[in-house]
């Protein structure tokens, strides 16, 4: 083989250009959108949290109430300002974002299952 | 639009800004990705991964050098990550299991290693070329790929691996040797 040959056959293979499929760059860009959010939310997530903890602290000792209710109130009151939190912090289209990703996610798990056909 | 401002805006925030970088330059990375990554399913990963890397740190892009050279080395930079995982786990599956347990998982492993052929309509000479690329060394081979691929100089090559340019130099002639060598062996 000569070397101009291969510097052909190179420059032909390394320079084909392929363009990616739409739904990659679709995914790049929902990736872009949703990605952010976990970092972001961390440090209110941690506050919010520590806040509950102390209230059930305030609720733990209360002897009117069964065991039950305490966990009962805890788990509401955690629920409730995490839900808060989500719904406060994020910006509508992130949310959106965030969920059309979900929503891809399980179409494309039904799709490899053979669900959706 | 120049680049520059698309980036700046992109940088500011400003809606829709970003799509219209990843469209601008969907294309060359893409391309880029599936030269290095042998397996479509690891490209398009890859592509992803550097897609989001490079719009999370785009406050470090300082304009010296052009966009594509900069996002071509975060590029290489997340698939020698990969590669560093990938050859972690061989090492660890070596140690872990014996006899016919390793044989099975080690088979999976080197399937990946070794890349089979995944679209059987590619030309013969082009699949023959890109089967000999492989075996070359990952150090050989990223030179040889950045220079034929794009054109980039020996001093943007040198800056995206992070190696002397007289060393590219020496990589980019001995990987030419060793890819005429397995090329002529095939033959």
């Amino acid at each position: 083989m000569k070397e101009n040959e291969l510097d052909i056959l190179l420059e032909q293979y390394c320079r084909q250009e392929i363009t990616p499929p739409p739904q990659l760059t679709k995914a790049v860009k929902l990736r872009l959108k949703t990605d952010p959010l976990p970092v972001a939310l961390l440090p209110v997530s941690l506050f919010f949290n520590a806040l509950v903890m102390l209230l059930s602290l305030v609720v733990f000792f209360d002897p009117a109430l069964s065991i039950m209710q305490k966990f009962a109130l805890y788990f509401a009151g955690s629920i409730l300002f995490n839900s808060l939190m989500v719904l406060v912090l994020l910006k509508p289209e992130r949310l959106n974002a965030f969920f059309r990703q979900l929503t891809l996610g399980m179409t494309e798990n039904a799709n490899l299952h053979g669900l959706t056909k | 639009m120049n680049e520059k401002d698309i980036i700046d805006r992109c940088r500011s925030g400003q809606n829709g800004m970003c799509d219209l970088l990843i469209e601008r330059h969907k294309t060359a990375l893409y391309s880029f990705c599936r030269k290095l990554e042998y397996r479509k399913a690891d490209a398009d990963d890859l592509f992803q991964d550097t897609w989001v890397k490079a719009v999370k740190n785009l406050h470090m892009y300082d304009g010296r050098a052009r966009f594509l050279t900069w996002l071509f080395t975060i590029c290489i930079n997340l698939h020698r990550d990969r590669l560093r995982r990938h050859f972690r786990w061989s090492k660890i599956l070596k140690s872990y299991h014996s006899g016919d347990q390793m044989e099975t998982d080690m088979a999976d492993l080197e399937s990946k290693e070794k890349r089979p052929r995944e679209t059987a309509a590619e030309d013969r000479r082009a699949d023959r070329l890109k089967d000999a690329l492989q075996g070359l060394k990952e150090k050989l081979r990223l030179p040889i790929i950045l220079h034929y691929y794009r054109e980039f100089s020996l001093r943007e090559i040198s800056g995206m691996l992070g190696i002397p340019a007289g060393t590219v130099k020496s990589r980019l002639s001995n990987g030419r040797k060793q890819l005429k060598k397995i090329l002529e062996k095939d033959q």
